[in-house]
């Protein structure tokens, strides 16, 4: 006997599109109002798809919209009504208007002062964009923590047992010793890929595959809340694989901000990894790109990477072992971790004075040049010389180096062909044309250790002789090359509540932009808080406003300007 | 401003202060203005991680005039998200298959049932009925309920570890595991997996008849016509390649079953099972059972309806 699909056995779900379609139906018709017609029935599994579509599209422009969203953004300010009878000091620069200086603002929390420092003059956007923090502050938080696959071979990852995900939030996958990366079957190619199956940050059931093209750590696109299986395809049997809410094994972090832009117009990824240069005594911040140029893979550094400049970081002295790096992509911050606690850089490369090196004669048949003009201390510098009127070559040469003497002021040194350096007092560096016999000129290729840092200027110099006059002239031409070093722009101790002689064992951001701190031999996290302790006033309604919140504040002026 | 360069200064005491508490305002930024597309605001102190998980869920759990999304849309307003309370699973024997018949479970206003062999063509074996709405009671904890389901032989249910345990059982979201899946496709080979697992018996219909899915067996098919389905798993097996593609509309169920709960809960005074709850049920002399005197708490619920709307009674 056969089973009637009926409204009373049947749990019958009717899409709302199918109702909109049927609406176009005259209002004579009984399909538009009955379940069980044929017309609907036939329209239902149709009308669900369209549904499912126009969801996945919707959600697809949500996400697009909120994931380029800046998470650092201030939400919430705080404000302080200050009673008509304070006076604000008008500032002793005379000028028309009226200006004033601006008071000093104190903070209490838990009756803690805390000294507020006033936004870049006073001005909205700076109180609100300013992201270097001002405070750390121990937000109580710490978990237990595992990666969600630990370093596993790929020919045991389906036995393998998975944890928990601490933190919801993207994932990074970590891949090791692979060794093949192109599987040809007939004639079908295969590429590597991971495939990780669960329930995403915001609940819907996903399965996201990652293309592993290199050894390396690659992110994930969807933020998860749990993992049920992870799977991959041809990759070695020896080669490991480990899923983390954080990437601590990473070897780079990619600058989420920022492309390399080639002036072939291709677009790469660019990624940092900190450094000790030997030669320095300085942490390095190395920032490389990927050399393989496609940006449909996933976000990874493997083997293929070109280093596009290093930044000596200033203010922090060698540990005995390299601190942290987390990178911030709303502006481009380095948090710089160590066992005290953390300086902030901003990352930009900084620009040099252009000033310094001063435009070519015109007339000038000489050049100098070089391939590189930023490069990094301790790094052979590599330089080349071109005569551009070989109907007149030099009959001396020499080339001198300007650098700044770290004090305002500037060093100067001949350069030898051999890349040894003379102070300017011991010759006149000049060097003879070993072919002036023969009245020809041949390119000088040299090199030199870079051993300053700043705006090195490379002046090449030649000595002519005239023979119509029988006198003699020189032409000069100059190189500038970069040697950059930043400060930090501020440097924070960890707050009293963590334990003296804390040291912590790696740091990340999770996908909210809350930066953990891994310790206890990498099974416990802990999140700081980083605050902004900034306030802007406004003197017209007597206002103060501020980034964070305080159980009370002083404004007053304790100090007096003359 | 510090910046500027003075002539000298000096520091003496205070000679002006002011000291008092600040207020707290919201302060809008691009999440804002993202989040008023969607018609959600932002709660007090919310912070963007929160906000943008909430502007999220828009989509994943839509609001709507049924039950469900009504549901969906306040909790989302009011900032109690939907989150995983409990896990409903079926009890498995040595080869993965479940050992009831053919399970279901069904989550109602008042009552969960716990069915260890539903069919469509009307059988309905009740392995265990739980009633956690209790009137003029605190009703079922979670930890309760999942008590009641784990003492079933065929079910079992675990609480998600990162809520609390002594919830009301009300709070839960309604859900079916049963579900129908109208014409998935089968195509011209041996095995076809279905999308749906845990297939319900006698709930299996072909699209049209063919000469290769006659028989249904529950061993390897040995001979052309016959066919094995596994229903823990969703897949067909036929004899030879399906000579024909084909198309089936089957009943499945979803184990394992995830139930949600939420602050907010919705009751629908159509509801038998709902209103159930709000009047004592008396059997009359006849013998006939008869629901008209409310309880406690139906009575302060059809007070408060009156008191609300503006009912007019007569013609």
């Amino acid at each position: 006997m056969p089973v009637v699909l009926t409204a009373e056995n049947t749990p019958y779900k009717r899409s709302w599109v199918c109702q909109r379609i049927l609406n176009n139906l005259p209002s004579s018709e009984n399909a538009r109002r009955l379940p069980f017609s044929i017309a609907q029935q036939l329209l239902n599994p149709i009308a669900f798809s369209v549904q499912n579509t126009y969801q996945q599209l919707a959600q697809s422009i949500l996400n697009a919209k909120t994931s380029s969203f800046n998470m650092n953004l201030p939400s919430d300010i705080w404000s302080l009504d200050i009673s008509d009878s304070f006076e604000f000091q008008e500032s002793s620069l005379a000028t028309e208007d009226t200006t004033y200086s601006a008071p000093d603002v104190t903070g209490y929390i838990d009756s803690t002062a805390i000294s507020l420092t006033a936004a870049t003059d006073n001005d909205i956007e700076s109180f609100t964009g300013n992201t270097i923090p001002t405070r750390i502050e121990d937000s109580g938080v710490s978990k237990s923590y595992s990666p969600v696959l630990d370093f596993t071979t790929a020919d045991s990852l389906s036995s393998a047992s998975l944890s928990d995900i601490v933190v919801y939030g993207h994932l990074y996958i970590t891949v090791k010793d692979n060794t093949t990366w192109r599987h040809e079957f007939q004639e079908y190619v295969y590429y590597p890929k991971v495939r990780i199956t669960g329930e995403t940050r915001k609940r819907t059931e996903v399965t996201e595959e990652v293309p592993i093209q290199q050894n390396g750590t690659f992110k994930t696109v969807n933020q998860w809340r749990s993992v049920s299986k992870i799977e991959h395809y041809y990759l070695d049997d020896s080669a490991s694989i480990c899923v983390e809410s954080f990437p601590f094994n990473a070897e780079y972090l990619v600058d989420e901000n920022n492309l390399y832009v080639l002036s072939q117009d291709t677009e790469l990824f660019q990624y940092f990894d900190i450094s000790e240069n030997e030669e320095a005594f300085y942490f390095d911040l190395d920032c490389y790109v990927d050399t393989i140029d496609d940006l449909n893979m996933a976000q990874a550094l493997g083997n293929h990477k070109d280093n596009i400049f290093s930044l000596s970081l200033d203010n922090i002295s060698p540990w005995s072992s390299l601190p942290y790096l987390v990178m911030s992509s709303f502006p481009n911050l380095a948090y710089i971790i160590n066992n005290s606690g953390m300086s902030v850089y901003d990352i930009r490369l900084p620009l040099p004075d252009n000033s310094l090196v001063s435009e070519d004669d015109p007339e000038s048949n000489i050049d100098i040049y070089s391939d590189k003009w930023v490069v990094k201390y301790g790094e052979n510098a590599k330089f080349t010389t071109r005569l551009l009127d070989h109907t007149n070559p030099p009959f001396r040469y020499r080339m001198k180096l300007t650098v700044p003497d770290g004090f305002g002021g500037f060093v100067y040194y001949w350069i030898g062909l051999d890349g040894s350096k003379h102070s300017l007092g011991s010759t006149n560096g000049w060097i003879q044309n070993e072919r002036w016999d023969i009245s020809e000129w041949e390119d000088k290729h040299f090199s030199f250790l870079v051993e300053d840092h700043g705006e090195n200027v490379l002046t090449f110099e030649c000595l002519f002789s005239d023979e119509s006059t029988g006198q003699t002239y020189t032409r000069k031409s100059q190189f500038m090359f970069y040697c950059p070093k930043i400060a930090a722009e501020t440097s924070l101790n960890f707050p009293d509540t963590f334990s003296w002689g804390y040291e912590p064992e790696g740091a990340a951001k999770d996908s909210d932009g809350n930066i953990w701190l891994l310790s206890d031999s990498g099974t416990v996290i802990r999140k700081i808080i980083l605050r902004y302790d900034y306030f802007v006033i406004d003197y017209e309604r007597k206002r103060v406003w501020v980034r964070e919140e305080y159980d009370k504040m002083k404004v007053s002026y304790n100090t007096i300007m003359i | 401003m510090p910046s500027k360069s003075k002539s000298f200064i000096f520091k003496i005491s205070d000679i002006s202060a002011y000291e008092g508490t600040p207020t707290h305002r919201h302060f809008e930024n691009e999440l804002d203005y993202s989040a008023d597309l969607v018609s959600i605001e932002r709660m007090p102190n919310e912070s963007n991680a929160d906000f943008k998980q909430r502007v999220l869920d828009v989509n994943v759990h839509p609001g709507g005039p049924t039950e469900t999304r009504v549901i969906n849309g306040l909790a989302r307003d009011l900032g109690f998200l939907r989150e995983l309370a409990l896990t409903i699973d079926v009890v498995k024997d040595a080869n993965g298959d479940p050992t009831a018949a053919s399970p279901r479970v069904l989550f109602l206003a008042n009552r969960v049932i716990l069915y260890s062999d539903w069919r469509p063509d009307g059988t309905a074996v009740v392995d265990k009925e739980i009633r956690f709405y209790q009137p003029d009671d605190d009703g079922f904890y979670l930890n309760d309920l999942v008590d009641e389901i784990n003492s079933s032989t065929y079910f079992t249910a675990t609480i998600n570890g990162d809520i609390r345990s002594n919830l009301h059982s009300f709070l839960l979201i309604r859900e079916d595991s049963l579900n129908v899946i109208f014409s998935d496709f089968i195509d011209s080979k041996k095995k076809n997996d279905l999308v749906g697992s845990y297939l319900v018996k006698d709930g299996i219909f072909f699209g049209a008849e063919s000469v290769d899915l006659q028989e249904e067996v529950t061993f390897d098919p040995s001979s052309s016509g016959e066919y094995l389905i596994d229903y823990t798993s969703g897949s067909i097996t036929t004899y030879e390649d399906v000579a024909v593609e084909n198309t089936v509309t089957y009943y499945h169920n979803i184990f394992p079953l995830k139930i949600d709960y939420t602050p907010i809960q919705v009751f629908s005074l159509g509801d038998d099972n709902f209103v159930d709850e709000l009047f004592v049920q008396e059997t009359l002399q006849s013998g006939e059972d008869t629901k008209t005197l409310p309880n406690t708490e139906g009575s302060e619920i059809y007070h408060q309806l009156f008191k609300e709307t503006n009912n007019l009674w007569g013609k």
